[in-house]
């Protein structure tokens, strides 16, 4: 009621037909009921209970993707990957790529929005051909062996990395491309070799290709036999959380994508993931199932 | 509909106390349980101070308000609550059974009181194996491995909450070839180099269409006789619409 006004009656006041209206009409306060006339914490949850506003969290998706058989009695297998090659998708069981759309008129992102995204996925690292090929490739170390020389080992040198892509363009899904501070491990780095420096890798993930150690270890030389084990079923998992800038953005939709093998490198000046090439046909990546989910949120 | 005075007053006549009285029993009436929603000014006034604050619940970590429910609780800090997994509450470790049990303590009941969207967060390490049983069954070396799965029910835990969703199950190998096999038991290289230590973590993201009490854990489905849970943690976001 805003406010009412109207002062007090005090005494030699005359009480006639238009004083006595106001007093009552001045409580007719259509459209203006506001703070003044509210106490602190007035409103808890029932007073949000009608309306389907989704003022915190406007819009959610959610998707099993992958092949959904958890013992792994069947699953894709993806080969290792060279320079300038596209990414590997994560295939459902009939071997279309997987994605998680946000409907056929997307989510718009004000300036300010997040959008959060969660995804995991069972798979499976391992090699084919010839014994530990990586030591072929930028995928070791040399140390010391007691008595004399040197030897090659991998010690967890070598990944798969998983990212994001996200479709702004359309809801036909059909034009992804790398999320904001995400590449494509396609720029050369070190010779021929295509990488992205870590800080354009925003939204990737890594899973070990090798596990490989020395048995025995005397004082910093090895004294024992190098012990290679397989990776095995694991699982791999991402977050990237994202607040949108700018002008509005409609997303239409997001998936998980992958390549392999990758190595550390180090420029001098920045640090790398960098593809090896040369042992790509080596590498072997098995897939099996997973979840992704994201969610819009204001935040003001 | 705002307040609009049943009686009009006009000089000359006669004031009569029902007139009067009438007026403020309206008056009465409206304030008490008739003011409408057009009566409210247009435009946005609420303040943070004028909504309810969340209650917090310190025993489960959850706090409670007009948006929701947040919180979570970890296995750290002043105490380690240890947990485990087993072969022996899963099928004894047959492959072909699917038989999940629930991860004790991971675990927590919220009372969602309106449609809402959840996101259900959790992490973990684990040692898997080795396992040493002779009386139930034994799948090679490298098959010995632990399923975590997230679920969300209603009601006391339900296997079958947990196994539809196997799609997101996170397994870890089990550390058997890297475990001495002879006295002083203990490891015999580093978990982390044998891929044998597992820390994985997840999310989970459902949609509620009504309220209910709903309870979010973990469960696991193992193949090797022991699995200690060393450290878990577990966060839910709940957004009301």
């Amino acid at each position: 009621m805003s406010r009412l006004t109207q002062p007090a009656i005090v005494d030699g006041d005359a009480i006639n037909a238009a004083g006595l209206n106001d007093r009552f009409n001045q409580f007719n306060q259509s459209g203006t009921i506001n703070q003044f006339n509210t106490r602190d914490a007035a409103f808890d949850l029932p007073h949000f209970a009608t309306g389907n506003a989704r003022f915190l969290a406007p819009e959610m998706a959610v998707a099993e993707i992958g092949w959904n058989d958890w013992k792994h009695g069947s699953f894709h297998t993806f080969t290792g990957q060279t320079t300038g090659a596209a990414p590997h998708r994560v295939r459902d069981s009939g071997g279309t790529d997987e994605r998680l759309s946000f409907g056929a008129t997307g989510w718009t992102l004000q300036a300010d929005d997040a959008l959060r995204v969660f995804w995991d996925l069972s798979v499976r690292p391992r090699w084919e051909g010839a014994a530990r090929p990586w030591l072929n490739a930028a995928l070791t170390f040399e140390l010391p062996v007691s008595g004399g020389g040197t030897a090659k080992i991998s010690n967890g040198y070598g990944c798969w990395a998983f990212w994001l892509q996200w479709d702004v363009t359309d809801n036909t899904l059909a034009n992804f491309v790398n999320i904001p501070g995400q590449g494509d491990f396609n720029t050369v780095v070190t010779g021929t070799r295509g990488g992205n420096a870590l800080n354009n890798c925003k939204s990737t993930s890594v899973v070990p290709a090798i596990v490989e150690y020395a048995d025995v270890v005397d004082e910093g030389e090895l004294s024992g036999s190098i012990v290679t084990t397989p990776v095995g079923w694991t699982s791999v998992d991402g977050v990237w959380h994202y607040v949108h800038t700018g002008a509005a953005l409609t997303v239409y939709g997001i998936r998980v994508v992958f390549s392999g093998p990758f190595g550390a490198y180090h420029s001098g000046v920045n640090n790398y993931l960098v593809r090896n090439d040369v042992i790509a046909d080596n590498a072997r990546l098995d897939q099996q199932a997973g979840s992704i989910q994201a969610l819009q949120m204001r935040t003001r | 509909m705002a307040y609009t005075p049943p009686n009009t007053f006009a000089d000359g006549t006669t004031l009569a106390a029902a007139e009067l009285e009438g007026n403020f029993q309206a008056l009465r009436a409206y304030l008490h349980q008739q003011v409408s929603a057009g009566d409210l000014e247009s435009s946005k006034w609420i303040e943070t101070r004028h909504v309810q604050p969340p209650d917090y619940d310190p025993f489960r970590g959850f706090q409670h308000g007009v948006t929701g429910h947040q919180g979570g609780q970890w296995a750290g800090g002043t105490q380690i609550r240890l947990q485990f997994a087993t072969k022996y509450l899963s099928g004894n470790g047959r492959p072909s059974n699917d038989t999940l049990h629930a991860v004790p303590q991971t675990a927590v009941t919220l009372d969602i009181r309106q449609p809402a969207f959840c996101l259900f967060h959790y992490w973990y390490e684990l040692e898997n194996g080795r396992d040493s049983s002779t009386a139930a069954y034994q799948v090679p070396v490298e098959q010995r491995r632990v399923y975590i799965v997230p679920y969300v029910g209603v009601g006391p835990f339900n296997g079958q909450d947990a196994y539809n969703n196997r799609a997101r199950c996170q397994e870890t190998r089990n550390v058997n070839e890297n475990l001495t096999n002879s006295y002083p038991l203990g490891l015999a290289r580093p978990f982390v180099l044998a891929a044998g230590y597992g820390a994985k973590q997840g999310t989970f993201a459902f949609q509620r269409t009504n309220p209910a009490s709903v309870s979010f854990g973990l469960a696991a489905h193992s193949l090797a006789d022991r699995c200690g849970i060393v450290n878990w943690g577990f966060a839910a976001e709940v957004f009301y619409f």
